[in-house]
């Protein structure tokens, strides 16, 4: 089976696609200190227009932060402290494994304009974006990406990418945790259909260190497969990374694929609600941005 | 085991070609359809969780478990082999007689009542009829149960016999149980047997042949040695028929001799149709006679009978034969003295017939012999031919205790097993002093013994010919009294109707079946 091709650069770099991301922003409580500045809040304190704290002067601290009217009253020099924001890593990592490519229309496509459009919100609040891919192995295809600039580039790497195997996400995920990256942000863009089963995901995702944003690419029948017409009679199901699954659809088999796929939905759910992470169901068949807007106009993205 | 409905070379080819077509039925099953979703695994867990079979659970093809319940309920019918049953059978067990006696000779009469019988029988429920053929032994065609297309294959081997009829013999002899007796033959041995039968039998006729109109026969015919005396002559004796006016003459007889037509010397009429051919060679030809202008009834115009071969036996008289013998030779008219090249059967001491491959009466002696007379053929040993028949030989009226006396030794016989026949006696009892060369047993023993030794059996009676029928077959066959009514049992369809009828709609339902799958239709 040849699986189907990736969106092309001239879909992916859309200016009207891209001219609608003006007014989002991506933004998490508190990124980590430590970056270049830029607009995510961060604990660290310096320069800012922010105030944070008073505390006292002490030699070599700037004369001009210095809050005369405590002074007049106390008779002791206090010196106001502001808030430093800078930028915040953001990692994305994108399933480009077949299952991913093995409808019509597949779902890389929507996953693919999902990935753009969370890269151009970085970007645009000048956050430094890396972009990953996860298929048989996991690769790092773009580092630290920063500035409106790069979103060319993220569009062209994406347009490059082709169906990548079986998915190791799990793998892939210990991977990356293994790797000496500053604390910021992953975004997890995949259906989660993974070899090592939800749970092995799940326990890969538990040990990052960074906040996370978990982007399930679903369509609705995926939860209600009476909606697909050609599920009907005997059926070999293939998702492109396993021999076929002969089955006969029966209305007892249905709900017993409704059952599992229930508690596979609910596990991601309750891991995220544990976590704090955000979990966006993103349907495959709707439109990309419709979905994001409603999330990311809210300002924050993660508590 | 027996295969009643095919028979086993169909039944082997209809499993070959079943096999055949459940093959490509296997390769012809459901092609699945190809269906890709990122959930596969999903259902793949489904699939786990899912038992294999569920006997309980709601049964939801209620439309396709009553086609595929008809189609077997139709094919389950069908193997019972169900039959119209014809409205001729009166119920009663029906036992059908096919008479192939002289009297289904003429033309196809025998091919007709086959046709005919086949056709009742299969009009008739099968646990309802037995078919007997009218042999000698009534042997049962076709049992009750058995398939008709069995009775085809075997009337196949069955042809008409010139011999008379059976039927009223069979008749007398069938069971009292209520039951209808079908007849296929001639009308003429039907009418003289139907007069005894039980009441509770009736008799229906399926076939009745053709009356043959002015039917004369031989009804009987046979042999006997020559009453001249003559040795190597025999005289035959023939009986003619006629069913209408005169019976034939001397002059409407043609002989023949091993296919050649001869003359016999001389023909005397006896009287009510019998002829007598006089001194006829005896020489182990086959003997025929036959009307000189036949028939429609060809069975009893003609008749043969192979001649015993009486030409005197050839005898050569070697070294140490005793001068009693040779003057009985000499006198035997059945016996003529000849050359040892020539000879059937060679007499002599055992140094003259040693190496002579043939049988022979050896002049022996106490020293070489143990018994005094020895007889010695294969399989003698064990109760031979020559055994039972000493007496016949004439030693039963030896007088054993002179002769003993006579040569002051014992006096015994001994029969042994051998390849070739031989009998051997002392010399010294057909010498010139011995009381047996007195005796009038010696030239009847000689005789005997050389004409045993020549494989001559006795010959004393009438030795009729074979294969010939009797005055009433004759009389029989141009039977034209009124006859009963012919009553076919098929009707119009064939009984195997319904049978071919649930085939023919369990084929078509299997159709409707197959085209509902390939429309997905049916699960």
């Amino acid at each position: 089976m040849n699986p189907a091709a990736a969106p092309g650069f001239e879909e992916l770099f859309d200016p009207a696609f891209l001219a609608r991301l003006n007014a989002l922003t991506l933004r998490i409580g508190t990124a980590q200190k430590g970056g270049r500045l830029a607009d995510q809040r961060t604990p660290a304190r310096g320069q800012g227009s922010d105030f944070a704290d008073f505390k006292p002067y002490v030699a070599g601290d700037d004369l001009r932060t210095i809050d005369w009217n405590i002074y007049r009253r106390l008779g002791k020099a206090f010196v106001r402290v502001f808030e430093e924001r800078q930028d915040l890593p953001v990692h994305i990592l994108l399933d480009v494994s077949h299952s991913m490519f093995v409808e019509t229309p597949p779902r890389i496509g929507p996953a693919m304009r999902t990935v753009l459009a969370l890269a151009a919100v970085a970007l645009a609040q000048q956050d430094a974006v890396s972009l990953m891919t996860v298929g048989d192995d996991m690769a790092t295809v773009m580092k630290n990406v920063s500035g409106k600039g790069g979103i060319a580039r993220v569009a062209q790497v994406l347009a490059d990418q082709a169906a990548g195997g079986r998915t190791g996400l799990a793998a892939a995920l210990d991977r990356l945790a293994a790797m000496p990256l500053r604390r910021g942000l992953l975004i997890l863009v995949s259906d989660f259909f993974d070899d090592a089963g939800l749970e092995g995901v799940l326990d890969a995702l538990g040990r990052l260190p960074h906040r996370l944003l978990l982007v399930q690419m679903t369509r609705t029948s995926d939860a209600d497969p009476a909606l697909l017409a050609d599920l009907d009679g005997d059926l070999v199901i293939e998702d492109g990374e396993h021999d076929g699954v002969a089955v006969t659809v029966t209305p007892e088999l249905i709900a017993r694929y409704q059952v599992a796929y229930r508690a596979f939905s609910d596990g991601l759910e309750r891991f995220a609600a544990r976590r704090g992470a955000t979990l966006i169901r993103m349907d495959a068949d709707r439109d990309v941005l419709d979905q994001l807007m409603p999330i990311l106009a809210s300002g924050r993205v993660l508590p | 085991m027996s295969v009643t409905q095919f028979g086993w070379p169909v039944t082997v080819a209809g499993m070959i070609a079943l096999a055949g077509i459940v093959y490509l039925l296997q390769r012809l099953r459901t092609e699945r359809r190809v269906l890709r979703l990122p959930t596969a695994g999903l259902w793949a867990q489904a699939m786990r969780d899912s038992p294999a079979r569920v006997l309980g659970g709601r049964f939801r093809y209620w439309l396709a478990y009553l086609l595929i319940l008809a189609i077997v309920l139709l094919l389950w019918l069908a193997a019972a082999h169900p039959q119209a049953a014809s409205s001729a059978a009166d119920g009663r067990m029906q036992l059908f007689y096919l008479d192939n006696s002289a009297l289904m000779t003429p033309g196809r009469d025998l091919a007709q009542a086959k046709r005919a019988l086949l056709a009742d029988v299969r009009a008739t429920p099968a646990d309802r009829r037995a078919v007997v053929l009218g042999d000698a032994v009534g042997t049962r065609l076709l049992a009750p149960g058995e398939s008709a297309s069995l009775l085809s294959r075997r009337l196949d081997m069955i042809a008409a016999e010139a011999r008379p009829s059976r039927f009223g013999s069979w008749l007398r002899q069938a069971g009292r149980g209520p039951a209808t007796i079908r007849y296929y033959g001639g009308w003429g041995a039907a009418r003289e047997a139907v007069g005894s039968v039980s009441p509770t039998l009736s008799v229906r006729y399926g076939y009745l042949a053709d009356a043959v109109a002015d039917n004369r026969g031989i009804v009987a015919f046979g042999v006997t040695p020559a009453a001249s005396g003559q040795v190597g002559k025999a005289d035959a004796l023939v009986t003619v028929a006629a069913a209408h006016g005169p019976a034939p003459t001397a002059s409407d007889l043609r002989w023949t001799m091993d296919g050649r037509d001869v003359t016999p010397a001389r023909i005397e009429t006896l009287g009510s149709g019998r002829f007598v051919a006089r001194d006829l060679d005896a020489a182990g030809g086959m003997l025929g006679v036959a009307l000189a202008r036949g028939d429609g009834f060809a069975a009893d115009d003609s008749a043969r009978l192979r001649l015993a071969d009486r030409r005197p036996l050839r005898v050569a008289l070697l070294d140490g034969t005793p001068a009693a013998v040779r003057a009985v030779v000499a006198a035997d008219p059945s016996l003529a003295v000849v050359p040892g090249a020539q000879a059937q059967v060679v007499v002599g001491s055992p140094g003259a017939v040693r190496g002579i491959d043939r049988p022979a009466l050896i002049l022996s002696d106490p020293a070489s012999q143990s018994q005094a007379f020895t007889f010695a053929g294969q399989g003698e040993a064990d109760g031979g031919e020559v055994s039972g028949r000493l007496e016949a030989l004439g030693l039963a009226r030896l007088d054993a205790g002179a002769l003993a006396d006579a040569l002051h030794r014992p006096i015994g016989v001994d029969v042994r097993d051998a390849r070739r026949r031989s009998v051997g006696l002392w010399a010294g009892i057909v010498g010139p002093a011995s009381p047996f060369t007195q005796s009038p047993v010696m030239p009847i023993f000689i005789s005997r013994s050389l004409q045993w030794l020549g494989g001559r059996e006795s010959w004393t009676s009438v030795d009729p010919a074979g294969g010939l029928t009797d005055r009433a077959t004759t009389l029989a066959a141009a039977d034209g009294a009124p006859r009963p009514a012919v009553e076919p049992l098929g009707g119009a369809w064939p009984s195997d109707l319904p049978f071919l009828l649930l085939l023919l709609l369990a084929g078509i339902l299997l159709g409707v079946e197959w085209w509902l799958v390939q429309r997905r239709v049916m699960a």
